[in-house]
């Protein structure tokens, strides 16, 4: 099946669902005059299956003795891998890539009644004052993107990038949201898109993870580890999490005294245990151990050379601007670089200390908020040109991006007036930027209002996102499937479109 | 209301009906122009049994296709004209039937049911086209005719759209290939043509379409953002529709004055339109926009070749779930050698990408490399391969994507490579291809995206300071 036999096929379920929407209960009782018989018909005959009603679309067979093992697509991907970048906390669209000149205009004015009617906000409370973007903004490139001044490399590779400039949330606290972006709903539970990634592709080396996870910014995101988790998939799904100091997995080498030999063997004695364990009853996780255990052990192998940024050459540390053995979002981004090199299949970054509120001075967008698009900037222009000279940009979906977006107002924490300038959570409007994998160089879908405050046009969702994300990889969103419950689930649920605006 | 939906019921049996009085009713005729000759005389007491029932089911055509018609949304016109056909078969194959068998007697009694035959024949070719148009809709049957010539209109390739004209360049490409099967010379529907200045200027007979500089008030905008189901939507449902792209186009060259002999660069351009003109060049589409897998279906490839490269570390897997063209990579395994380069040639038919990067093949390696013509992605990235090795892939007339990244490949080794007809990525960073000979590699590789790579990014004064204060 094609894509485009796909889009087709999607395209007419709308159709019919448009047309649906009109039947009434009227309809449907005149309709079925004649069809009540042949349903009770129908039924009688149900319990014979003569129709073959088994799920055909039934995804990829979880094999447990060989979780990882790589699986094909549903049609040929664009993207092999993908790097998701995101800034926890949620940058401020209106200092980096949503550029209102209009807003500029009504900065310190009262925020108009209207925009404040039956919203709520996390922090602000009464009426707020509008706050001008406090950033220069320029066209960049050839596709003319606006970016401000506040990213001064990320505007030398403008043209490689594809903006979405409406993306709207219904989530404005950071852990729902985070859980939102990457798991398709905003309670616990569900797998995130590393891990419908993982289950659904598998690793394309097999001593290393399918999903890694790497975080940085002093702090987890606020969502915990249920942001990379795999839900109701099998936990050898989930994300697999390395530090961001020192050394990123620790134990690696063998304890004094015992060999490579002594600790394959320890390993097989532990793994026969478990297999007996496993006969007895029937628990896929213990499968799930045992293939972890084969992993650990291939990492021994695999992980110093994989892992470790200290071998790579002073101009590739120059470019990044890394600093190896600190914690940072640049050594993030070249172990991410590795880490696709060697053929993992989801890298996910989270840097946090991007929620710049305005209530003290390292959350102020004039001090805090600039220090942090210091700290990322180089190291993510880097990654995109890195990714590009080495030929992997090309099959490598790059995503920038936070939970939320933040308000075009002043943030007035209890009613208050602030010393700095901050904005508070703003689900309604945000940026979200993606590159390579097959996506469009230089593109720009949606648009808000003059003052960044709604999308006028080409909205799209979180569900959006992950259906593109799936897209790319080479999976149809609506029919990727795991059974749990006594019903399959989908990453987007009942949501999502692919946003083929951006497409290449 | 029973009734009402029984019969609807009874009108989903018009499809099926239907072909009874085509099949039966041209047999008949069939039948009595052969019969007339001594050979198939014998045929002639069958033709009166065969005119009745093709005359019995073509009244029942007609009852089954009014319920039908009943509540749904064809084209009226159409609907009309192939109701009133219908019941003029049934009528005619009744009067045809009754002439046969001789009830009716006039002058040239003999001559008259060949007539009628005739009459009949016309009369169910014509409503048979239109029921089919009703259901395939519009030109279905002449649509692979039609296809054809217009996907051979290669796209026309703009190299730098600020140079081009807004027009001729962007427009009028546009409504050929959107409106000018019901707007031009061969069909005129509301009296409108698309095809020329004056035409488009002219309007049609609802008056003008086009005003310059206000796209809301002119119709060749207008009915372009009507919602799909509206009636005055343009192109009619079914028709293949304007994208968003070509819309927000059609906008701005209104809104800029609908100038037919303006260059791009002349007129003005706002955010939102640079983009999508920037998208019309030819460098900036030109990325992944050939499928890098071959149409036609292939073989499975052998389950023990498959096997024993998996048991050299390979990763081996189908591009997609029901293809059987192979993404084969080894980077699991760094001990591969030439010796699994040669395992390759056996699947040879299946492998399109091939990743054999930080691996331990040599030029031997490439040699088998060389017989896999249907590779389309090739990564030989950070190995001992040369000059020597690398103009064997000559043969390799698939390929797009080519990584030579940290070989020791140099300019006269990949010009050899010059002649590859679909090549369109090629990275060379870290080789020992020079900067200094960009001009010849442009000249050898004028459609290729060539990328040197070593990409050097400023130190500026914000990647080492940190703001402390807030600035007065």
């Amino acid at each position: 099946m094609t894509q485009k036999e796909l889009h087709d096929q999607r395209l007419f379920s709308e159709a019919n669902h448009e047309i649906l929407k009109h039947v009434t209960r009227r309809h449907f009782l005149r309709d079925t005059m004649t069809g009540l018989g042949a349903m009770a018909f129908g039924s009688m005959l149900a319990g014979c299956d003569m129709f073959g009603s088994k799920d055909k679309i039934a995804a990829n067979a979880f094999d447990s003795a060989n979780p990882l093992a790589v699986k094909p697509p549903l049609f040929p991907g664009k993207a092999k891998a993908v790097i998701y970048l995101h800034m926890a906390g949620a940058p401020s669209q209106l200092e980096l890539f949503d550029y209102k000149p209009d807003l500029q205009k009504l900065d310190g004015q009262d925020c108009p009644q209207s925009l404040l009617e039956g919203k709520r906000f996390a922090f602000i409370r009464g009426v707020p004052k509008m706050l001008g973007p406090y950033a220069h903004f320029e066209q960049r490139g050839q596709s003319g993107a606006w970016i401000s001044d506040h990213l001064p490399h990320l505007i030398t590779v403008a043209d490689e990038i594809s903006f979405l400039k409406a993306v709207q949330t219904d989530q404005f606290n950071h852990a729902p949201a985070q859980l939102l972006m990457h798991t398709g709903s905003a309670r616990l539970g569900r797998p995130s898109i590393g891990a419908w990634a993982s289950y659904g592709l598998g690793t394309e080396n097999s001593n290393l993870p399918a999903f890694v996870v790497l975080t940085s910014g002093g702090k987890n995101p606020d969502a915990g580890k249920s942001v990379w988790g795999s839900g109701f998939l099998p936990s050898v799904y989930q994300g697999v999490q390395c530090r961001s100091e020192g050394d990123p997995v620790l134990f690696i080498n063998n304890p004094e005294g015992i060999d490579k030999n002594l600790r394959k063997a320890s390993i097989d004695a532990i793994n026969k245990v478990n297999q007996k364990a496993y006969e007895e009853f029937k628990d896929p996780e213990i499968l799930s151990r045992i293939s972890q255990y084969e992993m650990a052990y291939k990492m021994q192998m695999s992980v110093p050379e994989a892992m470790d940024i200290r071998d790579e050459p002073d101009y590739i540390h120059e470019m990044y601007g890394t600093q190896p053995g600190k914690e940072s979002f640049a050594n993030n981004a070249l172990l991410a670089r590795k880490l696709i090199e060697k053929g993992v299949r989801y890298v996910q970054l989270f840097d946090w200390g991007w929620d710049s509120h305005g209530t003290g001075a390292d959350v102020a967008l004039e001090i805090g908020f600039i220090n942090k698009c210091r700290s990322v900037d180089r190291a993510t222009t880097a990654l995109l040109l890195d990714l590009k000279q080495r030929g992997l940009l090309d099959d490598t979906l790059v995503v920038w991006g936070g939970e939320f977006g933040r308000t075009p107002m002043q943030e007035n924490r209890e009613g208050k007036k602030q010393f700095y300038k901050g904005r508070d959570h703003h689900a309604e409007a945000f940026t979200i930027w993606m590159a390579g994998g097959g996506i469009k160089r230089g593109a720009s879908y949606g648009e808000t209002d003059p003052i960044g405050y709604s999308p006028v046009s080409g909205k799209v969702t979180p569900y959006d996102i992950q259906a593109t994300i799936l897209n790319q990889l080479g999976f149809d969103h609506e029919k990727f499937t795991y059974q749990f419950q006594g019903r399959p689930f989908r990453l987007t649920d009942v949501e999502g479109r692919v946003i083929n605006e951006i497409v290449a | 209301m029973t009734l009402l939906s029984f019969s609807g019921f009874i009108g989903r049996f018009h499809p099926v009906f239907v072909h009874l009085p085509i099949g039966i009713l041209l047999l008949g005729i069939l039948l009595h122009w052969l019969s007339r000759g001594q050979k198939y005389a014998n045929l002639k007491p069958a033709v009166s049994i065969i005119l009745i029932l093709g005359a019995v089911s073509a009244i029942l055509s007609c009852i089954s296709g009014w319920m039908l018609a009943e509540g749904t949304e064809y084209n009226e016109a159409t609907l009309d004209q192939h109701r009133w056909m219908g019941i003029a078969v049934a009528i005619v194959s009744i009067i045809y039937y009754l002439f046969y068998i001789g009830k009716f007697t006039i002058k040239f009694s003999s001559a008259v049911p060949y007539i009628v035959s005739l009459v009949l024949f016309v009369l169910i070719t014509i409503t048979g086209h239109l029921g089919g148009t009703l259901t395939h809709g519009e030109g279905y049957l002449t649509q692979e005719l039609t296809e054809i010539s217009s996907t051979q209109e290669v796209k026309k390739v703009i190299p730098d759209v600020q140079q081009a004209v807004a027009y001729n360049d962007i427009i009028q490409p546009m409504l050929q290939h959107k409106c000018y099967s019901c707007h031009s010379s061969s069909k005129q529907k509301g009296k409108l043509r698309l095809d020329e200045k004056d035409f488009i200027e002219k309007g049609g007979e609802d008056g003008k379409v086009l005003i310059a500089e206000k796209s809301d008030e002119s119709e060749l905008y207008k009915r372009l953002i009507l919602e799909a189901s509206d009636k005055k939507h343009m192109p009619p449902k079914g028709k293949p529709q304007l994208t968003e792209a070509e819309i927000a186009l059609m906008h701005w060259w209104i809104n800029t004055g609908a100038s037919f002999d303006q260059q791009v660069k002349d007129l003005p351009q706002d955010v939102k339109i640079i983009p999508l003109l920037t998208a019309l060049q030819s460098n900036s589409t030109a990325v992944a926009s050939k499928p890098d897998i071959p149409d036609a279906p292939v073989a499975k490839a052998p389950d023990d070749i498959i096997n024993k490269l998996k048991e050299a570390g390979a990763t081996v897997v189908t591009v997609s779930k029901e293809s059987n063209y192979l993404s084969v990579n080894f980077l699991s395994s760094k001990k591969t050698s030439d010796a699994e380069m040669k395992l390759l040639e056996g699947i040879a038919p299946q492998l399109v990408w091939l990743k054999a990067g930080g691996t331990s093949i040599t030029d031997n390696g490439l040699a088998s490399i060389a017989k896999l013509t249907t590779l389309t992605r090739l990564s030989v990235d950070y190995t001992q391969i040369t000059d020597k090795g690398i103009a064997q892939l000559q043969s390799l007339s698939k390929l797009q994507y080519l990584n030579i990244v940290g070989t020791e490949i140099t300019t006269q080794g990949i010009i050899t490579l010059k002649g590859l007809p679909e090549l369109q990525q090629l990275y060379f960073y870290q080789s020992k291809i020079s900067n200094a000979d960009s001009a010849i590699l442009r000249q050898a590789f004028p459609k290729v995206i060539l990328d040197t790579g070593g990409y050097v990014l400023p130190l500026l004064e914000g990647d080492t300071s940190e703001v402390k204060q807030k600035p007065d």
